[in-house]
């Protein structure tokens, strides 16, 4: 009888902040995150690549010429690392292995390959996204009016 | 009345612009000095006399019109000297328009003048005066103010025959829709650049056959060679395979590669129209397709007896052409 006198003397208002202070404390008590939850991630394309289809200007080239020889192998070390590069008669930026980076490695925009012979930077068409099975770059080759895109998938 | 005051002022329209054409600067052209010939990459000088035979009007426009391939916008400098005054000329951007009809002069001298006897691959770059100069009261025909433009430019790094151009105009009226204020000139002798491996693109000659598909490429590009037998009729009509005799021309020499196998057959992509794409870094096993200066090219059936040349009886000359 005393609590239910109690009770009718609580406005509503009242009883809602009451209930909105103890879910708040329960909250704050519950909330956690777990270590390196936050931490971004290098965007993993390790692995070996075979071009699928190669885009000049826009037209697709892919049945003008033989680009099954290229063979690109990206390998990582807690980043990227080093890079092997088969060609055959096919054109790509850069002939010779060596090391590659990312502009970013978390938002990459551009790889960079370094070898023995020069450095040739190629835009990432798409942003690359770990685990995905293709990607692409663009590049040009002779003249800067012609841009070459070339769609990699993963061996 | 109100009849009348249109008159009036139909007629202050008519008597402006009939007073604006008789005051705007006229130009005469009187002799071009140029060389016959040049070596490539030369810096070469040019002379170009004039009169002006009108009192208004006061800043010079001049236009040069070149062959793309030698980029004259980076490697020219003009200036004048004449009887009231000598000056320098800027390049105008492609952009600028001119007072009369709003428009980019060098567009505006492209459309309306065109290339002269060159049948393309040529551009018109057009300089202004850097500082005003008035003709005294009273020049007219019979008193012009007479003056020399100096043009200094760098020819290409290819051999080649050109037809070169030159324009006279002036910024402070326009370039009139007559052309009653400005003049051209191209000179007759076509100047040959030589001193480079290959033969000359002769851009005085009749068009050549377009065999790449690429508006513009280096022959770092990979590169599409279509061959239609049925243009100019050739001997190739009906032909059941067709194979490319080519010949990539460098400073140290030519690399031919003139063979009947799977490298060099054509596939068929239409009734007697051929195609063959490569990548002339690998198909002629070098390093930098950039040092190829030209490719010499014939067509041939299986046999190789069939040869197909231009219709002058030469190779096919390709060109880079990335400008």
């Amino acid at each position: 009888m005393l609590l239910k006198s109690f009770l009718q003397k609580i406005s509503d208002r009242s009883l809602f902040f009451f209930i909105f202070l103890f879910l708040l404390l329960s909250c704050e008590d519950d909330i956690s995150i777990p270590d390196g939850a936050l931490q971004e991630q290098i965007v993993d394309l390790q692995g070996s690549w075979k071009v699928q289809q190669v885009i000049l200007n826009g037209q697709d080239v892919t049945p003008l010429f033989d680009f099954g020889d290229i063979k690109l192998t990206l390998q990582m070390d807690q980043g990227p690392s080093d890079f092997q590069i088969e060609t055959g008669d096919a054109p790509f930026p850069i002939l010779t292995s060596g090391t590659w980076k990312y502009d970013d490695p978390v938002y990459p925009q551009s790889i960079s390959f370094l070898s023995a012979q020069n450095e040739r930077s190629v835009l990432l068409a798409e942003a690359p996204i770990s685990g995905n099975t293709t990607f692409k770059i663009s590049f040009s080759l002779g003249c800067e009016d012609n841009t070459y895109t070339y769609i990699f998938e993963k061996e | 009345m109100q009849n009348l005051l249109d008159f009036r002022v139909y007629k202050s329209f008519l008597l402006l612009i009939c007073l604006i054409y008789i005051l705007a600067g006229c130009f005469e052209i009187v002799m071009v000095n140029q060389p016959a010939s040049a070596t490539v990459g030369e810096e070469i000088t040019i002379t170009v006399d004039a009169k002006v035979t009108g009192k208004e009007g006061s800043t010079l426009i001049f236009g040069f019109c070149a062959p793309r391939a030698w980029k004259a916008r980076e490697n020219t400098r003009v200036s004048f000297v004449s009887s009231i005054g000598n000056g320098t000329m800027s390049l105008i951007e492609p952009t600028e328009v001119d007072a009369d009809n709003k428009l980019p002069w060098a567009e505006q001298i492209t459309d309306r003048v065109g290339f002269g006897g060159n049948y393309g691959e040529m551009e018109w770059i057009v300089f202004k005066a850097d500082m005003d100069l008035i003709p005294p009261d009273g020049t007219d025909e019979d008193n012009p103010v007479a003056g020399t433009i100096t043009v200094k430019t760098k020819v290409g790094p290819s051999n080649m025959i050109t037809q070169l151009g030159y324009f006279l105009g002036e910024a402070l009226w326009g370039y009139f829709d007559d052309g009653s204020n400005s003049t051209y000139f191209f000179e007759q002798t076509c100047l040959e650049v030589s001193g480079a491996a290959g033969q000359a693109q002769d851009l005085c000659g009749p068009a050549p056959r377009r065999l790449v598909g690429l508006e513009t490429y280096t022959f770092n590009d990979l590169i599409t060679i279509t061959f239609d037998a049925m243009e100019d009729n050739t001997s190739l009509i009906g032909a059941n395979s067709v194979f490319l005799c080519s010949t990539a021309i460098q400073d140290a020499g030519g690399i031919e590669i003139c063979e009947q196998t799977s490298r060099t057959e054509m596939k068929r992509i239409g009734p007697d129209l051929w195609q063959l794409t490569m990548w002339p870094p690998s198909f002629y096993n070098i390093d930098d397709g950039n040092s190829i200066n030209e490719l010499l090219i014939n067509f041939r059936d299986a046999s190789g007896q069939v040869v197909v040349k231009n219709v002058s009886g030469n190779d096919f000359q390709v060109l880079p052409k990335c400008f």
